[in-house]
């Protein structure tokens, strides 16, 4: 998640999402089997949408998205696998483009995986 | 006095049987526990060792597996790692060290389902594998299916679980149309 966050310790509010799901813009922790290890990410898409980069820019339902948290440039340039999300998914992305996007872990989680919102 | 002593005593008696009891005779679920920290530390080494030691820790790996063992890890960084006998697990194993001077495996968060027959059992859990300075470090959550056989949780099957699914489509690269 650079350079929004740079490592060390972190918090996560588990209530953030008690009244309403995550919202786009979100930083959330989602667990893997368990808490242990989880990985922090953005909430970039919500159920129902579709989820694309296109020269290096972020696109949900076909409109491209402001970022401002995204310090550096990537070229992205892909559909995501069955890239319309499920009623219970969100698709998450790390801040950090600046790396191959099939080196960067990102994807559509489970309502269920999400733990909470990760306080900054 | 004396007879609340000895009902002490026979308190405390009875507590230690019931837990020598639950060491020797565990549910599925602690026998499956203990068996995948036994696979965690069989995997991990702290020193590459020599050509025997190395065998020896090797075939104690492999011994974890079924004889059919069928194991195919994606691991976040594209690569794949496939086994399909305890011959592969223990060609692995023994050429590790060449590569890393240590290595550690963790296998954390088992959520363990046994089967009706209390024979078999599927395990969620997290992979955690790091060489010192976090030099290779892997993240990954698998599903094991074991199997008891003789008495022995043994692992029989090892696939990928994608946390994140609907990543990139590696064979889907076309450009999409910007609004």
């Amino acid at each position: 998640m650079l350079p929004t966050y740079s490592g060390g310790l972190n918090f996560v509010n588990r209530l953030a999402f008690l009244g309403h799901g995550p919202r786009r813009g979100d930083v959330v922790a989602i667990r893997l089997a368990g808490e242990s290890i989880m990985f922090m990410k953005r909430v970039v898409g919500l159920p129902g949408e579709t989820v694309t980069f296109s020269n290096g820019r972020l696109l949900v339902d076909g409109r491209p998205q402001e970022e401002p948290y995204v310090k550096f440039k990537c070229n992205w340039d892909f559909v995501p696998e069955r890239s319309t999300l499920g009623e219970d998914e969100y698709y998450v992305v790390g801040d950090n483009r600046s790396m191959p996007h099939l080196d960067h872990t990102q994807g559509a989680a489970k309502r269920e995986r999400i733990v909470g919102k990760v306080l900054r | 006095m004396k007879s609340a002593l000895r009902v002490m005593l026979v308190g405390i008696l009875a507590a230690l049987g019931i837990w020598v009891w639950g060491y020797f005779h565990p549910s599925p679920q602690e026998a499956i526990r203990r068996r995948l920290a036994d696979v965690a530390r069989a995997a991990s080494y702290t020193e590459p060792g020599g050509m025997i030691a190395r065998a020896v820790k090797a075939q104690k790996l492999a011994g974890y597996f079924s004889p059919e063992i069928a194991m195919r890890i994606d691991l976040p960084d594209q690569s794949r790692h496939e086994a399909a006998s305890r011959d592969e697990i223990m060609a692995r194993a023994m050429a590790l060290p060449t590569i890393f001077r240590s290595f550690k495996v963790q296998l954390l968060d088992p959520n363990i389902t046994v089967g009706a027959d209390r024979k078999s059992a599927i395990v969620d859990l997290t992979l955690r594998a790091e060489t010192p300075g976090d030099q290779y470090l892997a993240v990954q959550e698998i599903k094991c299916t074991m199997r008891q056989v003789d008495g022995e949780w043994i692992i029989v099957r090892v696939d990928t679980v994608k946390t994140l699914n609907r990543a990139p489509d590696p064979n889907r690269r076309e450009t999409p149309k910007l609004a």
